[in-house]
């Protein structure tokens, strides 16, 4: 018989919304006749509401994720424009960093402001330009006035001393 | 956890206190949300990192349409799915309307309580589940997306994504029966950072 025990039991683990208006008659007509399928569609029934549940439910991150996450958004949202000067010779670290802040001002123009330099950058690889937030195409120009030589390489800026 | 529409305008704005409540109010809801799809803690805490990246990208475009959390969501499932497929062909989920047939979960005090007591019981089990159906369920059960929206996202047909579902419940509601009967005790957490929940 269509409709019977055996159809319907795969439709019980359907949401719903999920059955097509003839299934849903099937269900209807069958669980008011059948106690075990009864049973377990209470079963599909609690199982769904505990993972519609389940969306609230937070978990606790690895420590030091958060720290990140508000070092991350900070620097990006307040368009620091963090840059590493990478080393003279033989590797070594620590020609010194440049912090280029490109200051949004109403998304159309941005004032890089050199907050330090320190002995003797060789160069200065900016972040992806892609990245930048908006405005700082303009910061990069007004480096060049503040002292800064940019130029876009590929993804990437390189910043000089002019 | 829902956020104040002001502190979401007032980091739109660049309010630098706003956008920190923002990733404090939300961060536990995106790893959670990371965790369950991606499946364990690195690449969850990496996916987390990328979605607010994105955020701070994006934000600005957000028009309040949806909520934050809803949006958010999305943003998440885009980052982890785009993390779990690169190589798969992969629709952005972006405009889809999220959780639109899941159960009310706040009609009833009673029943959200017990809706609760049954999700402690089921994430150990979901995250133990064969990660096809667990990325199915996960999306379509947990965070509400249509059954094409899921297929969309990882790149399978709508009735590949309605077998996995199936397997995937059939094999749940099984275990949840042996877990509540007593018959078998809880899966052991694989591999979680913290494990502390927060509802």
């Amino acid at each position: 018989m269509i409709g019977g025990h055996d159809d319907v039991r795969p439709l019980l683990a359907a949401r719903p919304g999920e059955l097509n208006g003839v299934q849903a008659r099937w269900v209807a007509d069958h669980l008011a006749t059948c106690q075990a399928c009864g049973a377990e569609a209470e079963t599909y029934r609690r199982l769904f509401r505990g993972l519609a549940a389940l969306a609230g439910v937070e978990l606790e991150p690895p420590p030091g994720l958060l720290d990140r996450l508000l070092a991350t958004t900070a620097r990006r949202r307040h368009g620091t424009l963090v840059v590493v000067a990478a080393a003279g010779s033989a590797g070594a670290l620590v020609a010194g960093v440049v912090v280029a802040r490109a200051i949004q001002q109403r998304r159309r123009s941005a004032v890089l402001q050199l907050a330090s330099t320190t002995r003797n950058p060789v160069a200065a690889v900016l972040r992806p330009a892609a990245s930048l937030p908006a405005g700082a195409g303009e910061a990069i120009r007004d480096a060049a006035r503040n002292g800064v030589r940019a130029a876009r390489a590929g993804r990437w800026w390189r910043l000089r001393p002019a | 956890m829902e956020v104040d529409r002001q502190v979401v305008e007032a980091a739109q704005a660049g309010d630098r206190e706003a956008m920190a409540e923002l990733v404090r109010a939300t961060h536990r809801g995106v790893y959670a949300q990371a965790l369950r799809l991606v499946g364990n803690p690195e690449d969850a805490a990496d996916v987390t990192q990328d979605v607010y990246l994105r955020v701070v990208r994006k934000l600005g475009g957000f028009r309040h349409e949806a909520s934050f959390t809803t949006w958010l969501s999305r943003v998440t499932t885009n980052v982890a799915m785009s993390m779990l497929s690169r190589r798969s062909r992969r629709v952005a989920v972006e405009g889809m309307d999220l959780r639109e047939d899941l159960p009310d979960l706040d009609a009833d005090p009673a029943e959200r309580s017990e809706a609760l007591a049954v999700a402690a019981r089921l994430d150990d089990l979901v995250q133990a589940l064969p990660e096809g159906q667990r990325q199915v369920l996960v999306l379509r059960d947990i965070y509400g997306l249509s059954t094409e929206e899921v297929a969309g996202a990882m790149g399978l047909t709508p009735g590949a994504v309605k077998v996995r579902l199936f397997r995937a419940r059939e094999r749940l509601k099984g275990q949840l029966e042996a877990v509540e009967a007593g018959a078998v005790p809880l899966v052991p957490r694989r591999r979680r950072s913290g494990g502390r929940r927060r509802s």
